[in-house]
């Protein structure tokens, strides 16, 4: 989504106003826009990898509740059911936090690779916050490599077992290997980045206009956050 | 001990940019494979920890890219991983603060090389423990009125079974809460006493400004 920085902040707050204001039957309007939303933006994949989360979440939760209002000596499914999705349930609660928590990824998570830095800065962050957040986003994956390359390695020495347990029980060394890894090749990259070509110093300087905003994307935005605040206001009335 | 020393030609702020990126990618990375095991603990504070840790010393100025650590984590791990997240910012917060503000300047022993004493262990064990308390008290309400008492996480199997046995909503969110977070926050702070040992010592001058 190559939306305006603007945008993305009305996105926020209409987050926050689901969340403080929103009941489950608005919580189902916003939900249907949020999904038009994500297929407006093109954002597909972002939208299934948020929905796997999702929906693993809502049956987890759905379910627990269900055993907490369930009578074991005396069952009564209806009931229980009825008492889950109610409309000022604890599981309708999660609901709404679920949908916000959408708009939140899709205001926050919705652009290229290279767009980091470009969008935290449209959103108010300044210059180092923005570099971290670019950074950090990039070196998640990193870490995870690094961490099965640890457990791989130390398999090999025969100090870790293929069993979870094992894992466990060596997580500081699997930790440690993780951790002085990465150390290593970041501190490495990034002494070369900047003593040698200064390429980080040019976006750090120049990444502000890197990226056009597309009007369509805005003007969708622009129009989720107004509808979801308004499908919020009518509930309250 | 505010430093406006510059290293290797560069400001020193610079110089945090992938150590903070680093230990944000630990806090997603470790704590997504904890969250996918749903097991009564989170691992997803090491990060912030270690970053506080390695940053003590440069005033408020380490505090405040403590928690940005923390913050930034939970929006990167809502991002990729969990939704819920970043709704548990101002947990982080806390941790950060702290772990700065308390633990780093109780715990001169990590500074110094050598073997830790009993002292030391005794004081990690404590701090963890204490740390746990903070993160508890700060997440219930969170846990409680935000989510209303049921996140997805391991801890909230010990909530449900809680609510089951006839406790109120609060009372079973603070106890689950003060059962699984001082033993999680300790082995936290366990684990990053030990990454920080191991973390060569060119880069501890960096994050300390000197």
């Amino acid at each position: 989504m190559l939306a305006s920085g603007n945008a993305r902040i009305a996105l926020l707050i209409a987050a926050i106003v689901v969340a403080i204001a929103a009941d489950l039957r608005a919580t189902i309007v916003i939900f249907t826009l949020s999904v038009v939303l994500y297929g407006v933006t093109g954002q597909h994949r972002l939208l299934a990898s948020y929905a796997r989360p999702g929906v693993v979440l809502a049956s987890f939760t759905f379910t627990l509740w269900l055993l907490v209002y369930i009578d074991l000596s005396n069952p009564d499914f209806p009931d229980a059911f009825g008492r889950v999705i109610a409309n000022d349930s604890p599981f309708a609660l999660i609901l709404k936090m679920i949908v916000a928590s959408a708009v939140v990824v899709l205001a926050l998570g919705s652009y290229p690779d290279g767009a980091s830095v470009s969008v935290a800065r449209h959103l108010g962050f300044n210059g180092d916050v923005a570099l971290v957040f670019a950074t950090a986003r990039a070196l998640v994956w990193n870490i995870r490599e690094n961490f099965d390359r640890s457990i791989t390695a130390l398999h090999a020495h025969g100090i870790v077992k293929s069993s979870w347990v094992s894992r466990l029980s060596r997580l500081p060394q699997i930790l440690a290997l993780t951790w002085t890894a990465s150390l290593d090749q970041s501190y490495s990259r990034s002494d070369t980045k900047w003593k040698l070509n200064r390429f980080v110093l040019y976006l750090v300087e120049h990444s502000d206009a890197a990226i056009p905003s597309e009007r369509l994307t805005t003007f969708a935005c622009y129009c989720f956050a107004i509808l979801s605040i308004s499908a919020c206001l009518v509930d309250i009335l | 001990m505010e430093t406006e020393a510059q290293t290797d030609g560069i400001d020193t702020s610079s110089n945090l940019i992938p150590l903070a990126a680093l230990c944000i990618a630990l806090n997603v990375g470790l704590g997504t494979v904890v969250n996918l095991l749903k097991a009564p603990v989170y691992l997803d504070a090491i990060g912030t920890i270690l970053f506080a840790l390695l940053a003590y010393g440069r005033s408020w100025k380490g505090f405040a890219w403590s928690a940005m650590v923390g913050a930034l984590s939970f929006v990167i791990g809502a991002i990729f991983f969990n939704p819920v997240l970043v709704w548990f910012i101002p947990t982080q917060i806390a941790i950060a603060a702290f772990s700065y503000f308390v633990i780093a300047p109780s715990l001169p022993e990590i500074y110094q090389s050598g073997a830790f004493t009993k002292k030391a262990y005794f004081k990690i064990a404590l701090l963890g423990l204490l740390l746990g308390v903070v993160a508890g008290v700060v997440s219930a309400p969170i846990i409680a009125y935000v989510f209303g008492g049921i996140t997805g996480a391991g801890a909230s199997l010990i909530t449900a079974f809680l609510m089951k046995a006839g406790e109120t909503l609060f009372t079973s969110v603070v106890a689950s809460g003060l059962a699984s977070e001082p033993l999680d926050k300790l082995l936290q702070l366990a684990l990053a006493v030990a990454l920080f040992r191991i973390t060569p010592s060119r880069v501890r001058r960096i994050a300390r400004g000197g």
